[in-house]
């Protein structure tokens, strides 16, 4: 068998998120140069602030703690961490407060040690305002004003390799050649593409190894005429199901060369080759109306 | 009320050349063909996978395909561990209305970085942006129970944490008087606070609580989904377990697989003579949430 066909991608996205009044509250005091928690119902300071006590119900007001700090517990940054270089991962509980939270320290410490925060040149309100280095903290005549930050950018990217199984990668492997491969199930002979390796409604079926024809019907679409990013086709297309000769089951395809004004559902469409060939979906550039 | 068990459970491995899809049907017939129930007799399908270990949106439609979903079936999805899936069809079974459920998880971890992906999990605006991966709070932990003298230095982990890989694991549910391998006596989940700074990571109370809803205090053997063996002596000491008694599972796993991998360990150990065993699932960093699941002899 050959080996699946497989591609790197990167998926990133920048989330801007809605921070609320206390964790909002929270971020403007690190841009302020002040640590803040919040105090419980029962009296204990719940450290970073939070709208919410663990324990069971709503905090009631914010409350300065620290600047000094105790380690709870620490590990090395293995390799260093992207932020801070040289790292110790560490739980951090400032005085005055009864929980901690997680963030790095810029120099070996182990549980007990203590610690103070050295605050970021041009502080942006966000949880990189800060890092900790062991030692006491100096009297600090910072204070929070009282204002919020109210929203925090936070960008997540993942690396992955998609790969794509065998029955796929044979589907995208016979469109490079300009074939479309399909299956008919050995139980309710219906016949569909791409390739799945099975029937959808027939689990336990075998299903065989068919070529559709180039040709087929348009069963259903919808007309895109808006611009977005990584669009193949200029607006105003024709986005649609498209049920090939031979076959059962639609598949999805854009519609170029149409009228989107004017086409209509059970219009006859044919395949447009890519020139180059490509293992995927795209060696189909568009299907196109095909004059009566 | 009539007991509900475990009738069936197949597990595979997959080396990155079968998708989602693929992984699903090599196991869901064969756990169907194993069980002594029909396609037909099943009343409800739960299945587990997470769109961001695979990395691509709606992962879980696909494998659909395997189960037959037209006409329409009952049919649901949990974006965690497959443990919690098994929880939910139990739920469902111990209503009364059904008799047997089926129950499925898949992971491809060699899409991505899964450590990368756990800390996704995370606080997103106060702890997720530091970008600490599942070991680092796994090490916090463990350094944290060194460092109050409950395990040695020697447990904290000095290596990066195990690879994730592919798999996938069906099991059928059934409810008596249909057969079971082994019958649910207990299931309890709890999960803890999302500040890993507030949690108690050594005593770890949400796994007493869960052992003790699951009645696990007569388990002979217990299994742990999780990395590393301090994680398994603290699971025990919460549990008031012998820590001997508390096993890791064993080799590679699958995200969003593993908690069902534990319960086929389990099983195991009851097809080989135990009577009562054990097994801890768990998801989100250094054991956040967890179910305790009790299963007894037949």
């Amino acid at each position: 068998m050959p080996s699946p066909l497989e591609e790197p991608y990167r998926l990133e996205y920048v989330y801007k998120r809605t921070t609320g009044p206390v964790t909002g509250a929270f971020l403007a005091g690190l841009r302020s140069g002040v640590l803040l928690g919040s105090r419980a119902r029962d009296g204990r300071v719940l450290f970073p602030a939070s709208e919410v006590d663990h324990r069971g119900g709503a905090t009631v007001g914010l409350t300065p703690v620290g600047p000094g700090a105790v380690v709870v517990t620490a590990v090395e940054a293995r390799g260093g961490h992207p932020a801070f270089g040289a790292a110790w991962w560490a739980l951090i509980r400032p005085d005055g407060a009864d929980t901690s939270m997680l963030h790095l320290v810029g120099a070996p410490v182990r549980a007990g040690d203590r610690v103070h925060p050295v605050w970021a040149a041009t502080p942006a309100g966000s949880i990189f305002d800060l890092v900790w280095m062991p030692g006491e903290a100096q009297a600090s005549a910072a204070t929070w004003s009282g204002d919020v930050v109210t929203t925090v950018r936070t960008p997540v990217g993942l690396d992955y390799v998609a790969r794509a199984g065998v029955a796929a990668s044979t589907f995208f492997r016979a469109l490079a050649e300009r074939r479309v491969l399909g299956e008919r199930c050995a139980a309710c002979g219906k016949v569909s593409a791409p390739m799945r390796g099975g029937c959808a409604t027939c689990p336990d079926a075998a299903v065989t190894t068919v070529e559709l024809a180039h040709t087929g019907v348009l069963t259903m679409f919808t007309v895109v005429r808006f611009p977005f990013e990584g669009q193949r086709l200029a607006p105003p297309y024709v986005a649609g199901w498209i049920l090939l000769d031979g076959s059962d089951v639609p598949l999805f395809h854009l519609v170029g060369g149409a009228d989107p004004d004017t086409i209509e559902v059970g219009a006859r469409v044919r395949a447009v080759w890519a020139d180059a060939p490509v293992a995927s979906l795209e060696a189909i550039q568009h299907f196109t109306p095909v004059s009566p | 009320m009539s007991r509900v068990g475990i009738a069936s459970l197949v597990s595979i491995r997959g080396d990155g050349s079968l998708d989602e899809r693929e992984l699903v049907r090599a196991v869901v017939g064969r756990a169907i063909a194993a069980s002594g129930v029909t396609r037909a007799q099943i009343g409800a399908t739960v299945s587990a996978s997470n769109d961001l270990v695979v990395g691509m949106p709606f992962s879980f439609v696909g494998p659909l395909d395997v189960i037959g979903a037209w006409p329409p079936i009952s049919e649901s999805h949990v974006e965690t561990d497959g443990i919690f899936a098994l929880w939910e069809a139990w739920l469902r079974l111990t209503i009364g209305d059904l008799d047997a459920a089926l129950v499925y998880a898949f992971g491809r971890g060699s899409a991505g970085d899964q450590g990368k992906v756990s800390a996704l999990a995370l606080d997103p605006i106060l702890t997720a942006p530091l970008a600490p991966d599942a070991s680092v709070l796994e090490r916090l932990q463990l350094q944290a129970a060194a460092d109050a003298g409950v395990l040695d230095a020697v447990d904290v982990p000095t290596g990066p944490s195990p690879p994730a890989v592919d798999g996938a694991v069906a099991m059928v549910l059934v409810r008596e008087p249909l057969r079971a391998r082994a019958w649910i006596t207990g299931f309890d989940q709890r999960i803890d606070h999302a500040s890993v700074g507030w949690r108690d990571l050594v005593g770890l109370p949400h796994v007493r609580a869960a052992g003790g809803g699951a009645g696990m205090g007569a388990a002979e053997r217990i299994v742990l989904s999780a990395p590393w063996i301090g994680q398994a002596a603290l699971v025990a000491d919460a549990l008031g377990a012998p820590r001997r008694a508390v096993r890791l599972l064993d080799g590679p796993v699958a995200p969003m697989a593993a908690g069902l991998d534990a319960v086929g360990a389990a099983l195991r150990w009851i097809d080989d003579g135990a009577r009562v065993v054990g097994v801890i699932g768990s998801a989100g960093p250094a054991l956040q949430h967890v179910a305790a699941l009790t299963l007894e002899a037949p």
